[in-house]
């Protein structure tokens, strides 16, 4: 990677962590979990664990999917986004900054949650499984930015997928005939690995094969569109 | 700077750019008019490589622009319609941004910021701004690298007399430091003002194309003189070498208060063109 490139990335992501802080509902949807794992933790201490974990599924798929959604589609609405490209960003560059910024706000949010649960066992399992959720929620935020026409379109669709991708593991967890289905999502699989602490060679492919599917869906996303989108 | 040869754009049924060819050369403002929905907007999308020409060849810079990149792009400023800055930032931190992209040195957006008149705004969100405030900072954002091609498209359209002058000295300014200007805009008194060239569309096609004050005169069929006098009276004499005694004569008396030509001005000229012609390029 180019020292112009790192320079480009850094700005984006510079600019960006400015964004957030300015931006109160972003902010609130990086705390809401956290939040309410510390008020589920004050009312009922018994089975916090398993309800903590769910909290951290849906802290790693509902934010990162609406917020980059939000922001993506934030930035093709206004220009900013053209205004990028024409001042030599390559979108790669403005994906990666922007992506890092939003990805460390939400890995910090999961980490806070990990800490109000106090078990440090198994905690590298747990940030890295967490890692990759957050990634794949970010491809796929990014991909329904890219493919909405507007601001006003991509709320309802992102928090309505969000929100099915986040509930189906809990359900998943909860009934058998569910989870046939929701096995092979990411967010099942994120789900059963924060709740047994370890990880099968299945469960890592299917983590692998979601990542590669919001990949190349955002890859194909991009291409349908042309620089004036 | 700018060569289009027969380009041709069309959106499933519709025209939007049909056939126009015509060149920018480096160092002069050229001005692209025409009325709403006459293909503006698409034709600097596709010299800009926004979107793609159907058919027809064009050269940006000596270079066909199949074969623009990313980086080229350093080269260009552009002023669009949206105004393509970022809400919840300042207009200090705004600009600063840019400057660190473009790794320019600390303050060139400042100074700039000055000289559009809003140095009293600098810590202002651009959320909290007018706007003329913001079409203004959004022309400091278009010229901060210094670019070799600016494309400005309505770059007046919501400022004040005073604003509009200083952005005008400043588009001057850069043409004497040898930038080209790409300028689109439905005021014809900037048109006459500013450009070297302009090129009238109109239903996709180019329907006249050169200087401003040159195509006026062209289209001077009447050829006709108005004079006014101290009294008031006003009277038309043809434009002809045999009234010259008739010019003379009230000059002589010094009883001239106002003098008119027929020549169209470029409003007049806008208007009769694209309410006669129906938008071909040939």
């Amino acid at each position: 990677m180019s020292r112009n490139t790192c320079i480009k990335i850094r700005e984006i992501f510079s600019k960006q962590k400015t964004d957030v802080f300015r931006n109160k509902r972003m902010l609130l949807m990086f705390l809401i979990f956290p939040i309410l794992t510390i008020f589920y933790l004050l009312i009922e201490r018994d089975g916090i664990q398993a309800s903590g974990m769910m909290f951290m599924v849906m802290n790693v798929v509902m934010p990162p999917i609406t917020l980059l959604a939000s922001a993506v589609s934030e930035e093709r609405e206004k220009g900013t986004l053209r205004s990028l490209i024409f001042a030599g960003i390559k979108p790669i560059e403005f994906f990666v900054g922007v992506g890092l910024c939003m990805g460390m706000f939400n890995f910090a949010s999961t980490c806070i949650i990990g800490i109000i649960l106090g078990n440090g066992d198994g905690a590298g399992l747990i940030l890295a499984t967490a890692g990759i959720a957050i990634i794949c929620s970010m491809l796929f935020g990014t991909t329904l930015g890219l493919y909405t026409k507007n601001q006003v379109n991509v709320a309802p669709s992102s928090a309505t997928l969000s929100m099915l991708l986040g509930i189906s593991a809990v359900l998943g967890s909860a009934n058998e005939k569910v989870y046939k289905v929701t096995r092979f999502f990411y967010t099942q699989v994120t789900m059963d690995i924060f709740l047994e602490n370890e990880i099968s060679r299945g469960q890592f492919l299917i983590l692998f094969t979601n990542f590669l599917f919001f990949l190349i869906l955002f890859i194909l996303i991009y291409l349908r569109r042309n620089k004036a989108d | 700077m700018i060569e289009i040869e027969n380009v041709s754009k069309k959106y499933a049924d519709k025209v939007a750019v049909n056939n126009v060819t015509f060149s920018v050369e480096e160092g002069e403002i050229f001005g692209l008019l025409g009325p709403s929905g006459a293909g503006k907007t698409s034709l600097i999308k596709i010299i800009t490589t926004q979107i793609k020409h159907d058919t027809g060849h064009i050269k940006v810079m000596g270079k066909r622009i199949e074969k623009w990149k990313a980086e080229d792009n350093v080269k260009l400023g552009i002023m669009t319609e949206g105004f393509g800055l970022y809400d919840r930032l300042t207009c200090c931190e705004n600009i600063r941004f840019y400057e660190r992209i473009f790794q320019l040195p600390e303050n060139t957006g400042s100074k700039l910021i000055e000289e559009v008149g809003l140095a009293d705004a600098m810590d202002k969100r651009v959320s909290e701004l007018s706007k003329g405030m913001r079409q203004r900072l959004s022309f400091v954002r278009a010229i901060i690298n210094s670019p070799q091609l600016l494309f400005l498209d309505e770059p007046t359209s919501d400022l004040d007399p005073i604003s509009t002058e200083r952005i005008h000295e400043i588009i001057k300014m850069l043409r004497k430091q040898g930038t080209t200007v790409f300028l689109s805009t439905h005021d014809m008194s900037e048109a006459t003002k500013l450009c070297d060239k302009i090129g009238l569309l109109n239903h996709g096609g180019l329907i006249e194309y050169g200087d401003p004050h040159i195509l006026c005169t062209g289209y001077n069929s009447e050829n006709m003189i108005t004079i006014i006098d101290k009294k008031g009276v006003s009277r038309t004499i043809e434009n002809r070498p045999e009234n010259a005694g008739m010019f003379c004569e009230y000059f002589k008396n010094n009883n001239v208060i106002s003098i008119k030509s027929s020549e169209m001005n470029l409003e007049q000229l806008f208007i009769k063109l694209t309410s006669e012609k129906g938008g071909t390029n040939e």
